[in-house]
């Protein structure tokens, strides 16, 4: 029987091991094959000639083990701290020479192995993590692209300055946000992360250091930046940045998900609040978090805006879910959940020491510790997906059905992310979705492990079930690239990728940097 | 009782870490030290970073896993030290003297104020809502990181003494930006080298006291 007769009888597709060829196959790209080590002696022997370190002890490879996700596990052969753009040129030359693969990692805050090398080379770019130069009339800032957004907002602090958004998690790099996007509760009003960079200092694959923007070299800026770091290494970026302000932040309580999620969709398309998003405790008990930098948008939103929403206040929220739970003993277990739940995060999303006359301080370390401390667990499992406006309602819906399936616990975060006509181009190969016009929108979908134990094949399990779904609406996802190769031609379509498949031969012709997360 | 073993290399360690600010090299981290135990690393492979830290506790406070890593830190660095290498001496807290109200009269926009590191950290829960009070009260500055973590100076440690640790260059980025007239500090082994490298006046909190008391007084008659 031919392989196409095969396909005819069966539900395998026409070629079962192609890069499209992964529905109801868990685990996939969580341990591809590890790199043999071909003239790896020559390669180390050349980069120690021209005196780059290169640190092989296991002691010094095993650092990075794995990534935020926890789920692949593989060794690099040797650890590069980066040090310069001159010696991370000099590597990527070599490495192109030797065809060593280079896995570059920032905060390591990948969730599919993406910054876990499976032998080969890891750069690690925290060791260049210095803020160069802050214009302070500008309103931009030169840094060097491994440093954690949590060390660029400490240095810019000193000035009054503040970056414009950037992940609520400390320990961000960067480098690796302009790679893949990067989501703040303020991306519906400013855009992702990515669309804050002015230009950038590359490496390329081939070792030439170019600086680009949209005004030069724009074809590697539209590469560069979400390009997952497929098409060069950021080593310096310059960042539009914004006078700090303080946050004043209101809560608004839902019992299901739709009018929340559509009470998000109005407030972004207002333009009245210059911070929101949603953070469920359960799918009954869901908050849209709203905040202002200033009183005068604040007063204008309580006069204007705020009798629009469907939400309710603290007070009335917890009257309505005693009444909704009085009559359904079945759920107490649940009220009584959502109680401790309460009683635990709720002193954590507004500390003394951050808060200041009512306003927030430092609201990505109150964020991002409380996500730490509160959602999660050593295994960082948040699939994602991204959509359009029209499609982000079901795609939330269905994403928290998989959720209910696999855990009795979790939470979903949704945010808008605002679209810059103008990098249209920049969005072709990324998280954001073709069909978004104005906005995108995203939805991370995190167990809540609450003591239990789960294996490593149910996580992977779940996530890709909610990867499944994106599929299935044509949509894409965000954040951390969580589907990566296994999803990229369903998700994205054979003629896009096979598009930047060809202009990453060109750039990388020993396809060595990154390799095996897109392509 | 977590040990380095329980590591899983979130990195929040690394983020008020003095010693990674200084090098950016993850070796030189709570997380660096607790990875390369887990993956074997002998007395010879520690003996090269462990004496780096200045033991400040910044990341047991920052770890969630709870691991408290300083204390064996400095067990480690004690035993690599060859005889005659004597540990950190105490350091006198100044809590109760920062509770005091000339304190609070007594502070100024203008100050920076210097909480003891070590001695803060293995007591941030309790202490660190009334710092943040006291630096909101009064307007100074504080050398208190975005995490709430006091910056250290890291003067008088064995680190600095076995030439690990540049103080210099950790009190270049204590000053960064900071525009400021007078420096309370807690720890009185920092006042010498402060006012030297910033020409300001130095004063340890109970002088600051002192201070105040006598003006007040002085105010009476």
């Amino acid at each position: 029987m031919s392989l196409s007769e095969h396909t005819t009888c069966s539900s395998l597709p026409a070629d079962p091991v192609a890069a499209d060829a992964l529905i109801g196959i868990p685990r996939q790209q969580t341990n591809p094959s590890r790199w043999q080590g071909e003239q790896w002696a020559e390669f180390v022997r050349s980069l120690r000639e021209q005196g780059i370190e290169i640190r092989e002890a296991r002691a010094d490879t095993g650092i990075y083990v794995t990534d935020a996700g926890g789920l692949a596990y593989g060794m690099p052969h040797g650890v590069v701290l980066a040090r310069s753009t001159e010696q991370i040129a000099a590597l990527m030359k070599a490495a192109q020479m030797f065809a060593v693969p280079v896995t570059v990692r920032g905060g390591g805050l990948t969730t599919e192995g993406e910054s876990v090398a499976f032998g080969g080379i890891l750069l690690d770019m925290t060791g260049m993590s210095r803020v160069l130069h802050v214009d302070r009339e500008a309103l931009i800032v030169r840094t060097q692209a491994g440093i954690f957004w949590h060390l660029l907002a400490e240095v810019l602090r000193r000035d009054g300055l503040d970056y414009i958004s950037a992940p609520l998690n400390l320990s961000s790099s960067v480098g690796g946000t302009l790679g893949v996007g990067g989501i703040d509760v303020n991306s519906s009003k400013y855009g992702c992360s990515a669309d804050q960079a002015i230009s950038l200092q590359v490496v390329t694959p081939t070792g030439e250091i170019v600086e680009c923007s949209d005004d030069e070299n724009s074809e590697l800026f539209e590469r560069i930046i979400l390009g997952y770091g497929q098409f060069g290494i950021i080593t310096e970026a310059s960042l539009h940045i914004r006078p700090y302000t303080p946050l004043r932040m209101h809560y608004f309580y839902y019992a299901a998900l739709k009018p929340c999620v559509e009470d998000l969709l109005m407030l972004d398309a207002s333009q009245a609040c210059d911070y929101t998003g949603i953070l469920t405790m359960m799918d009954s008990a869901i908050t849209l978090l709203v905040a202002f930098d200033s009183d005068e948008r604040e007063a204008e939103f309580m006069a204007q805006v705020k009798p629009k929403l469907r939400g309710y206040g603290e007070l009335m929220f917890a009257l309505h879910l005693a009444v909704s739970f009085s009559w359904r003993p079945w759920k107490w277990k649940e009220a009584l959940f959502l109680l401790r739940r309460k009683r635990e995060l709720f002193p954590d999303l507004q500390p003394a020491q951050h808060m200041q006359d009512g306003r927030m301080l430092d609201r990505t370390v109150v964020f991002s510790r409380a996500v730490w401390k509160h959602w999660g667990d050593r295994h960082m499992v948040i699939p994602d997906l991204a959509t359009s406006r029209d499609k982000f309602v079901q795609a939330v819906e269905r994403g928290n059905a998989v959720c209910r399936k696999y855990f009795p616990y979790y939470t979903l975060y949704c945010v808008g992310i605002r679209l810059r006509d103008d990098h249209r181009a920049h969005y072709e190969l990324s998280s954001i979705p073709a069909d978004a016009e104005g906005w995108a929108y995203g939805c991370e979908f995190e167990p809540m492990y609450n003591g239990v134990e789960y294996s490593r094949d149910r996580l992977q399990s779940f996530k890709n079930e909610i990867y499944d779904v994106g599929v299935e609406l044509e949509t894409s996802y965000y954040r951390f690239g969580g589907m990566m190769k296994g999803y990229i031609r369903r998700a994205l379509g054979d003629a896009v990728v096979e598009k930047h498949l060809q202009l990453k031969r060109q750039a990388d012709p020993a396809m060595i940097l990154n390799r095996d997360v897109i392509f | 009782m977590k040990s380095y073993s329980d590591c899983y290399g979130c990195s929040l360690c690394l983020l008020s870490c003095p010693v990674w600010l200084q090098r950016r090299d993850v070796r030189f981290s709570a997380q660096g030290y607790a990875k390369a135990m887990q993956h074997g690393a002998d007395a010879d492979a520690m003996a090269k970073v462990l004496p780096a830290c200045i033991q400040c506790g910044a990341c047991d406070v920052l770890c969630p896993e709870k691991i408290g890593l300083t204390a064996w830190i400095g067990e480690e660095v004690q035993k690599a030290q060859p005889a005659g290498v004597v540990r950190d001496g105490y350091v006198a807290d100044c809590f109760d003297l920062s509770c005091a109200p000339a304190v609070r009269q007594g502070l100024r926009v203008d100050d920076l104020y210097i909480i003891d590191a070590c001695v803060f950290h293995s007591n941030h829960a309790k202490r660190v809502g009334h710092y943040e009070s006291l630096r909101q009260h009064t307007g100074c500055s504080m050398n208190l990181d975005l995490n709430r973590m006091a910056i250290p100076t890291g003067i008088g440690s064995l680190s600095v003494r076995l030439q690990c640790f540049d103080v210099r260059k950790q009190i270049e980025w204590l000053m960064q930006g900071r525009s400021v007239q007078r420096i309370i500090v807690e720890n009185p082994a920092d006042q010498a080298l402060l006012a030297e490298m910033t020409g300001k006046p130095v004063l340890h909190v109970s002088e600051l006291i002192e201070y105040e008391l006598n003006r007040s007084s002085t105010k009476d008659a």
